[in-house]
């Protein structure tokens, strides 16, 4: 019997239009997951590789897949109107219940398993080489395994908390609500306790990491530790399976007490007697003249008092509420660990503005659509209202005005929220900026609202006109277009180039972007309104095609327009590719530019430059001259001269007569020389390059055009001279699937052993830079500065090193202040906001410290001047070219340490930046396999000495201890074999890793002998002497103290896990 | 006057639900019958605007409704066969908000309408409650009051006295004989009685195809003569007689049957009803013949 009803129940399920749809959307969704996520083929079939796509799968689709079919189920009687006709079957509530939950979790099960065979498929696409059949057999299984392991428990708990939601009486609402909840919590909880699912930056509390691993319902954060503890994940397997039998437990126990079904009125209505039920009494008719404007607040007011005033619109009101408070609230202040700073309504807007709100706003405004559309169909009321002389045009707009009114309520209550932090936060409040966030957050909410009515209204069948909504939700929040190598912004849905505040450039840099993306998602919006308008579903009469066909053509000609507007825009950025594409680039410029290799190059003796700055129009023109010299004993003939293909150069001359071979794709020219260029013979190479940004695309690195702020990096703009090895795919499973060879895996030390070392060379010339900006702005670049004047409003200045320094140029204008200190010789300025004053003494004495501390030891700065500037958060953290330094404004400037904390983050920061001068500019540049380690882990020992200095050893071991923490939770995620120091890339390893050996090697060895190994090094490999690497340092480390030569190269050299020493005393 | 030429309608299942229908209906109560699926409701939705037919047209006063829906919109009440109602409002609110929909704008005479109906409807005391918790009977009062708002001069109620009490529905033929004084009322039901009573005129509709019409006591005048009636079994009943319905009275079968002469001793001649007419064309296929 229970067989029987058992599978009458599973074929009523199956047969459900939703559960096909999600069975056909789930193989493809798993395809995406499982190809999306890349591995190296060595790790493509490994347990680490699947369970992360099996856990991805998990966390993205299951709260989804749970919610829709748990309410498609639970709701089914209720929807259809049946709960009286089940209610009175010969079967109990609990049994019933518990049937359809049983065929809930079978059938969720079944599109789990469709899923993870997309998954398998996906994971074999990525595969070069396809493993042998019963491999696949295998890790077929696995997947499955990982399914019951992972997502089996998980799907046990969501459903029992869903059932028992149902029965205490939850709308549907409260269960989508609960869906997002775990879906958005799993996202912060991953994401705070360093899940690799989730970047896995952020360094999590042990305690709640600990906490966590119990809790969390698909068992990740245990299984993505190095060292698994197989215990731990079994009892959160127990713990979750346990929450869910809680759950089960008291769903059935409240299922007595509630029947699924609807409420009605008992009460008999009034007493025939009393109401003279037989006498029908004078009865009036009124004449009636439609008059839209009433009808339009009629339908304004019954809708809005059914959705606003409805106990659960109240409820989610507060519970957002409660969200903005949570997630606002605790970081208002916060800058860093061990810093905070004075929290602006900007950095309560930063909170929730990029993620909660578009993400919550969405949702809301689907729901919102879909119950204005489709609330006459819900209650059964259309064939009533669909009487009424009433056009559509009307009913859509008060639908499109409630939609608004909700949205804005929506913002209001964000705002009040968030506003409420700052109250009790005693933040600075600008009522200014929350306008803005209401704008800015708004206006493609409201786009979004009103493409997503006209959807809603335009399709019939509503479970179609839900899906394409919901398409459109997961092209903007998920990696789907960029799995599918649609890269171009216009696929990413009523997406927006705004990017998150900050203190210097606000929302200034995107606006015009951002206005310009509006209106086209307005017009693509009002297009979808005018199509709906013509064809909509409750229209049963002819259409309306000539009535709204000239609006429409309008509205469609005026998006195409915006379009080619938008791409124009997009293309001042930069040429677009995709990432396949660019990496297409790069295997063909190696494969025909490779011989290049061998060529003899020029040396670039000077570089003169004119830089004209224009702020306001975020414009930028360059004129340069590189003044070459043949450095070798062989002439050459003919030069290879590459431009970055983004910003191809406008204009490029040599001197020497030559023919020029020009390849536009790869951006590259070579010079063939009419005559050699002998051995000491000099030429000169002329360009002209113009930058431009145009706010349509977030900044990214190394150029910033603002009208606050401009940053630009020569790298990689200027042309560049010979073969760039730079260029060259790294990777050898990308390198084989682009027919280039793959490389042996090398060593630094190895790689320093065969380099030809006759290529080591340092990157070095003298540089001579006239930058000119409006009047107000500040201007810098490496340098003296020798000049400046003024000219048609302009100020120029003239920036000149003395003797040559590493070629990384850069060009900066600010309109900010200047404080500056003399020590011995040496310029130091500090550029900043003047509402931003608080830090700059301490940095101008971090800078002065350090400076005085490298000079005793290594030599003196080479330079006159060095600056460091206040940058917008958009651009770096922290920055160092040769004599100028940018750190960013939250950092750098706002933030402060906190009492009890023992060290400045700001100060180890100006500390760490100026010693890059030293190492990254001195030392650590000119051998191209070599780098890391004598640039950052360098700098991260000069931070511990420095830190010790200024505020005490104790200071300088929690500096040792918090990257001590930092290493052990990216270790713990790291699969790769161990690495010694020197040879080590990774941030964790070239960080951190390096602050404990340092700070190892100062406890055992002290200071002296590194220090003296770092001058003997200085000392020998200055410019133009050949250059230091890494190994130079180590062996000149040993020869300083031969007797520890074990433990030197036990920390610095050997290849073992860090580990095994870490925790040793 | 509506004027219904040659509609047809068939849905997208393939069902062919009315065909190459034609009515004439002006002032007055005009009743429409039919047993379950035979095409009432898809007539009286075709007829308000709420679908249209593949072919054929409506024409209110000549003009075509199919090209402007609003014309026939602005006069017409409807209450449809089953609905249900928004929640959080009250009957009163959702009146108020129906009668501005229809164009009632004035707010003095939109309550005093609003009052009457609720008294005429025996709603007034529960006039503050939530529609959604009224009882079927309530619903279907509440139903009638809405269709009535405004002035409309097409009344369109599909299966308007169903799960009234006999109290009530007494109370809405009275209500709805006074109503039909004025105007045209159209009026669907599978209750032969209901018509026999209100309507001076009757469509009756098998299988999407009208198989009689004319005036409703003209239906069954015909059949003077040929009904008879009598306490037995129909399996008893003579093979040249044919069986129209078999009741029961006091627990004995009442059989009645139509035949051009006595069937036999036990059988008396009874006066003609509508139901006898309907039930003849309802068996008509069975007895193999077309009587209309």
């Amino acid at each position: 019997m229970l067989k029987l009803q058992l599978g009458s129940e599973l074929q009523l399920q199956w047969r459900q239009p939703v559960f096909l749809i999600l069975l056909l959307v789930a193989p493809l969704f798993g395809y995406f997951v499982g190809q999306g996520i890349n591995s190296s083929q060595a790790e493509l079939f490994q347990r680490f590789h699947l369970q992360q796509v099996v856990g991805s799968l998990s966390m993205m689709a299951l709260p989804w897949l749970s919610v829709i079919l748990a309410v498609s189920a639970l709701f089914r009687d209720q929807h259809s109107n049946m709960c009286e006709l089940v209610g009175a079957l010969p079967l109990s509530q609990k049994k019933r219940q518990g049937l359809i939950v049983s065929v809930l979790l079978i059938s969720i099960y079944v599109i789990c398993i469709v899923a993870v065979c997309g998954v398998f498929v996906g994971v074999c696409v990525q595969a070069q080489t396809m493993p042998a059949p019963l491999t696949l057999f295998h890790v077929f299984f696995q997947l499955q395994g990982l399914l019951i392991m992972l997502a089996l428990p998980a799907l046990l708990f969501f459903l029992a908390l869903f059932w028992l939601l149902r029965n205490v009486s939850a709308p549907p609402m409260i269960l989508y609500l609960t869906g997002l909840l775990i879906f958005v919590s799993y996202m912060a909880m991953a994401s705070a306790s360093g899940s690799p699912l989730m970047a896995g930056s952020q360094v999590p509390d042990p305690i709640f990491k600990m906490f966590w691993s119990y809790l969390d319902w698909f068992g990740l954060t245990v299984l993505f530790t190095k060292d698994i503890e197989w215990e731990v994940f079994f009892l959160n397997r127990v713990v979750v399976l346990l929450a869910a039998v809680l759950a089960v437990s008291l769903a059935l126990r409240w299922s007595t007490f509630n029947v699924w079904g609807s409420k009605k009125n008992t009460q008999s209505s009034a007493s025939l007697g009393k109401s003279k039920a037989l006498d029908v009494g004078p009865f009036k008719f009124f004449g009636c003249t439609p008059k839209p404007n009433s009808q339009f607040f009629a339908l304004l007011r019954l809708q809005s008092s059914q959705l606003l005033l409805h106990p659960g619109a109240l409820f989610m009101g507060l519970v957002w509420g409660v969200i903005i408070f949570a997630e606002t609230y605790p970081s208002l202040h916060v800058a860093e660990m061990g810093a905070s700073l004075q929290g602006v309504t900007m950095d309560a807007v930063n909170r929730f503005m990029w993620d909660l709100v578009p993400l919550f706003g969405s949702m809301l405004i689907l729901f919102v659509g879909y119950s204005l559309t489709w609330r006459d169909q819900h209650y059964n009321f259309a064939l009533v209202t669909e009487t009424f002389p009433v056009s559509f045009v009307l009913v859509f707009f008060s639908r499109l005005v409630l939609l608004v009114v909700v949205l804005l309520i929506f913002l209001l209550v964000t705002c009040v929220a968030s506003l409420v932090c700052q109250l009790m936060g005693d933040s600075a409040i600008q009522l200014s900026e929350y306008g803005r966030f209401v704008v800015y957050s708004g206006v493609p909410l409201a786009a979004k609202g009103v493409a997503f009515l006209a959807l809603l209204s335009l399709v019939k069948q509503r479970v179609i006109a839900l899906s394409f909504c919901v398409f459109i939700l997961v092209l903007e929040f998920t990696p789907l277009p960029s799995l599918l190598g649609l890269l171009h912004p216009l696929f990413k849905p009523f997406a927006t180039p705004l990017q998150e505040i900050d203190s210097i450039l606000g929302y200034k840099p995107y606006v015009e972007g951002f206005w310009d993306f509006s209106l086209f998602w307005l017009l693509v919006s009002a297009a979808l309104v005018f199509v709906s308008l013509m064809l909509n579903k409750a229209r049963k009469w002819p259409l309306q095609i000539p009535k709204y066909g000239v609006a429409l053509s309008i509205v469609l000609g005026l998006a195409l327009f915006q379009i080619s507007h938008l791409n124009h825009e997009i293309v001042k950025d930069g040429n677009q590719l995709s990432v396949v594409e660019q990496l297409q680039l790069l295997a063909n410029y190696e494969n025909s530019y490779s011989q290049f290799g061998d060529e003899l190059v020029p040396n670039i003796d000077k570089v003169t430059t004119r830089v004209d700055l224009y702020p306001m129009q975020r414009k930028a023109e360059i004129n340069g001259s590189y003044y070459l010299s043949n450095p070798h004993k062989k002439p050459i003939k003919q030069i290879l001269v590459s431009e970055d293909w983004r910003s191809p150069v406008e204009y490029i001359q040599l001197e020497h007569e030559s023919q020029v071979i020009y390849d536009a794709v790869q951006g590259q020219r070579i010079f063939q020389l009419e005559s050699p260029l002998a051995p000491g013979q000099k030429t000169k190479l002329t360009f002209k390059l113009v930058l431009q940004q145009s706010g349509y695309q977030a900044i990214k690195s190394h150029k910033i055009l603002t009208s606050e702020f401009i940053y630009l990096r020569a790298i990689p703009f200027f042309p560049a001279l010979g073969y760039q090895g730079v260029r060259e795919i790294s990777n050898n499973d990308l390198r084989i699937e682009y027919g280039l060879s793959p490389r042996n895996k090398q060593t630094t030390e190895e790689k320093l052993e065969v380099r030809d070392r006759a290529k080591d060379r340092y990157q070095w010339s003298l540089l001579s830079t006239i930058i000119s900006v409006p009047k107000g702005y500040q201007s810098f670049s490496q340098g003296e500065l020798v000049a400046q004047w003024e000219q048609q409003d302009r100020v120029y200045r003239r920036y000149e090193t003395e003797s040559a320094v590493h070629r990384v140029q850069a060009f900066i204008a600010t309109p900010a202040e200047t404080e500056t200190r003399l020590v011995s010789r040496l310029l130091l300025q500090v550029a900043y906001y003047p509402q931003h004053k608080e830090n700059v003494t301490m940095t101008l004495d971090a800078m002065q410290q350090t400076v005085e501390f490298l000079s005793r030891f290594l030599g003196p700065f080479p330079g006159n001047t060095l600056t460091l500037i206040e940058s917008p958060d958009a651009g770096p953290t922290g920055f160092a070219l040769p004599q100028l330094i940018l750190i960013g404004s939250k950092l750098g400037f706002r933030s402060r340490a906190d009492a009890e904390y023992l060290f400045s983050h700001t100060y180890r920061r100006a500390v760490h930046e100026t010693a890059h001068q030293w190492f990254g500019h001195l030392l650590g540049n000119g051998i191209q396999q070599d780098s890391a380690f004598l640039v950052e882990s360098m700098a991260k020992y000069v931070e511990l000495v420095l830190l010790e200095k200024h505020y005490g050893t104790e200071a300088m071991q929690a500096l040792v201890d918090y990257e001590t923490q930092r290493f052990l939770h990216a270790e713990n995620h790291n699969r790769e074999a161990p690495v010694s120091l020197v040879n080590a890339q990774s941030p964790h390893d070239k960080y951190s890793r390096a602050t404990v050996v340092f700070s190892r090697l100062r406890a055992q060895l002290g200071d002296e002998p590194i220090l003296a190994a770092l001058s003997e090094i200085i000392e020998l490999h200055r410019y133009p002497l050949h250059p230091a690497s890494s190994v130079d340092f180590v062996n000149a480390l040993i020869k300083q103290v031969p007797e520890r030569r074990a433990f030197i190269e036990e920390l610095l050299i050997q290849q073992v896990s860090v580990s095994d020493w870490l925790t040793q005393p | 006057m509506l004027k219904l030429e040659s509609i047809s309608k068939t849905y997208a299942d393939g069902t062919q639900a009315l065909k190459n229908v034609s009515m004439e209906i002006g002032t007055g109560m005009v009743g429409l019958l039919g047993p379950n699926g035979a095409g009432k409701s898809s007539l009286m939705r075709t007829i308000a605007t709420l679908q249209t037919a593949d072919s054929g047209t409506v024409l209110l006063d000549g003009e075509n409704v199919g090209e402007t829906p609003n014309l026939l919109r602005r006069q017409l009440g409807y209450l449809p066969q089953h609905f249900g109602v928004y929640p959080h409002i009250s009957c009163r609110g959702l009146l108020e908000y129906l009668a501005i929909m229809k164009g009632l704008n004035d707010r003095g005479k939109r309550e005093q309408q609003i009052e009457q109906l609720l008294s005429l409807t025996n709603l007034s005391s529960m006039a503050h409650r939530q529609v959604r918790y009224f009882s079927g009977g309530m619903l279907q009062r509440f139903g009638v009051a809405q269709a009535l708002l405004g002035d409309p001069k097409v009344l369109v109620l599909d299966e308007p006295t169903s799960g009234l009490d006999p109290a009530e529905r007494l109370r809405l033929h009275n209500v709805l004989h006074d109503v039909a004084k004025t105007r045209l009322l159209l009026l669907s039901t599978h209750i032969v009685e209901d018509i026999e009573h209100l309507c001076s005129k009757t469509y009756i509709l098998l299988s999407g195809e009208i198989v009689a019409s004319g005036v409703t006591s003209s239906l069954f005048e015909s059949l003077e003569g040929k009904i008879w009636q009598g306490v037995m079994a129909s399996s008893e009943v003579p093979l040249d007689a044919k069986v129209l319905s078999q009741n029961l009275h006091y627990g004995e079968p009442v059989c009645r049957v139509y035949a051009e002469a006595q069937p036999n001793s036990n059988m008396k001649p009874v006066k003609p009803c509508l139901q006898d007419r309907y039930f003849l064309h309802l068996n008509g296929k069975a007895f193999g013949d077309h009587l209309c």
